[in-house]
């Protein structure tokens, strides 16, 4: 298949913004055309064929080398495929709308923060405010899915809005901090702190968090049948993701936060 | 035309434009599904008096449900779009809502939406939740049992109601033989109903009346018993007439399900005392869609 192919061509240190390099973005543009596009490494405005090698073709498809000093990969994407080999810096898939981006490393700070659809995939670790929002907005993730294969940062699903993240291994403190809707869904261990502020939305988890917050309410254990349809959604993203849709949705029930209006939900797989 | 020792009229079924969907409602096993549908297709029989003609389509096996349990498709068709939409709003709310372990789906797709969970919602008085998955929108509403989930809107589509065909036999035990092995045989195809008790219909109407209030009365020209004082259809062999009437999705769904039934009645012939297979028609001017049961048959 013919994709098109963003080389490092030799590793850097500063910060550099690939946010121009989207499927969308670079539709209808040669090889030559890309080369010359502005683009920003450090604090300088260079030329991207300067930073990169470029090869290939067409623009949906894009396989891009990756660097933890690479922001904003697939900023705002629409469509198409961007498929990073190694790690991101921050924001990536920030204000995504659609399409699939693939990370096959691990990806910085507030990864999907504002995404509103489409897929993240991360192979690695996500560092922080996954999914949340960023400093002066009021919103997180609005949309979208993001699954990450390792274990995610601090404070999680910050603000979201609506969409799912899913992770793997363990994630941080304040998992689902003032949550506004949407679902979080933690399949290692859950650290402290989880739902502080959470007004509504699901932290679904494997484990208790490590200290549940005192403003959180036990309801009992039930099964619900939502997690019926939400669990089959994941039965392709292989383990440990589609792991819950073969069993009873089981779950014991704890309502908060009380701080908050009290109608998000913590449920804890039985 | 004649089959089997059997009469085709040279006839047509005229049949009307409805609004109809399709509802999937699945609970903890078949049972509980079952009789959520019954009572959600209970009183169901004609959009004359009833609001809606609604009937269970088939059952789901776990595989074909969205949730993965045992379910029962249902499909209800009415003269509007409004009067559909409050059909589903009452019957879904008493009926399913109500009982036990039961969750309600959309079984059918199209751009044109009515509110199903979107108003039951309000019965969780602000403790209600929802979650969009995979793009669709669901309702989760607190009850004594746990939750009942339903989805936020179901698709309406333009459909096709009074499709028919009247069997004319020689008695009773006759007619309802030939008409039990008709529905028997419709029933396995998908997409259409019988709404009337076992699928048939013994009171079949004429439009209008002697008494101005009622704006249908009886078929007397098929009934057998006014034979001798009314400008009768039938002939002196028959003394028994039974109609099933059938609501689908499409014309060629109402179309397939005649043939299949016509050619079922067919079978049970002159040998088992059926005369005559006739329809029910107002002269063509008043119904979309006309079904020939000589085409249909040939």
């Amino acid at each position: 298949m013919s994709r098109l192919t963003f080389t490092l061509r030799t590793p850097v240190v500063q910060r550099i913004d690939v946010s121009g390099i989207t499927p969308d973005r670079l539709a209808g543009l040669t090889v030559e055309s890309i080369s010359r596009l502005p683009m920003h490494l450090g604090n300088k405005s260079v030329e991207l064929g300067e930073v990169f090698s470029v090869a290939g073709s067409t623009a949906e498809s894009i396989v891009l080398s990756g660097g933890g000093t690479l922001d904003y990969v697939g900023q705002g994407m629409t469509h198409g495929t961007l498929r990073v080999e190694g790690d991101a810096g921050a924001y990536a898939g920030a204000d995504m709308l659609g399409g699939e981006i693939v990370v096959s490393g691990s990806v910085g700070l507030l990864a999907a923060c504002a995404m509103r659809g489409g897929q993240l995939k991360v192979g690695g670790n996500a560092g922080d405010f996954l999914g949340g929002a960023r400093v002066g907005e009021m919103r997180g993730m609005r949309g979208g899915t993001v699954v990450v294969a390792g274990n995610a940062g601090d404070r999680a699903g910050d603000r979201m809005r609506r969409g799912a993240i899913l992770i793997g291994g363990d994630c941080g403190l304040y998992c689902a901090r003032r949550m506004i809707a949407g679902t979080v869904a933690v399949f290692g261990r859950i650290g402290s702190g989880a739902g502080y502020g959470m007004t509504r939305g699901t932290l679904l988890g494997s484990h208790e968090p490590a200290r549940m917050l005192s403003t959180f309410n036990e309801c009992g254990t039930f099964e619900l049948g939502f997690l019926r349809l939400l669990s089959r959604q994941w039965t392709g993203l292989g383990a440990p993701f589609g792991q819950w849709a073969s069993r009873t949705p089981r779950v014991q029930r704890w309502m908060g936060d009380i701080g908050a209006g009290g109608k998000g939900e913590i449920l804890i797989w039985r | 035309m004649i089959i089997n020792g059997v009469a085709i009229d040279e006839t047509f079924a005229e049949a009307f434009g409805m609004r109809g969907t399709r509802l999937i409602i699945t609970a903890h096993d078949l049972t509980w599904a079952r009789h959520a549908a019954v009572a959600l297709t209970g009183f169901a029989t004609s959009v004359i008096a009833c609001g809606a003609e609604a009937g269970i389509e088939r059952e789901l096996s776990i595989a074909e449900t969205p949730d993965g349990r045992p379910g029962v498709s249902v499909l209800l068709f009415a003269v509007s779009s409004k009067e559909l939409g409050k059909q589903i709003e009452r019957r879904v709310g008493q009926c399913v809502l109500t009982c036990p372990t039961t969750a309600v789906f959309s079984g059918i797709d199209s751009a044109e939406k009515l509110p199903l969970g979107k108003t039951l919602r309000f019965f969780g008085d602000g403790f209600q939740l929802s979650k969009l998955i995979g793009g669709r929108r669901y309702w989760r509403v607190p009850v004594m049992d746990g939750e009942f989930l339903a989805e936020e809107s179901v698709s309406m589509v333009k459909a096709v109601g009074g499709g028919n065909f009247l069997v004319l036999a020689e008695d009773q035990v006759s007619a309802l033989r030939a008409c039990e092995a008709a529905v028997e045989s419709m029933r396995k195809l998908p997409n259409v109903i019988m709404p009337f008790p076992g699928g048939v219909v013994r009171s079949g109407s004429k439009v209008g009346s002697k008494y101005t209030a009622l704006p249908a009365s009886t078929n007397d020209a098929f009934c057998p018993t006014l034979r001798g004082i009314t400008r009768s259809e039938l002939t002196p062999d028959v003394g028994c007439v039974m109609e099933i009437v059938i609501d689908g999705l499409t014309d060629a769904d109402v179309r397939g399900a005649m043939k299949a039934g016509l050619a079922a009645v067919c079978s049970v012939g002159a040998a088992g005392g059926v005369r005559r297979i006739s329809a029910g028609n107002y002269g063509g001017k008043l119904g979309l869609f006309h079904f020939h049961l000589r085409e249909i048959l040939a």
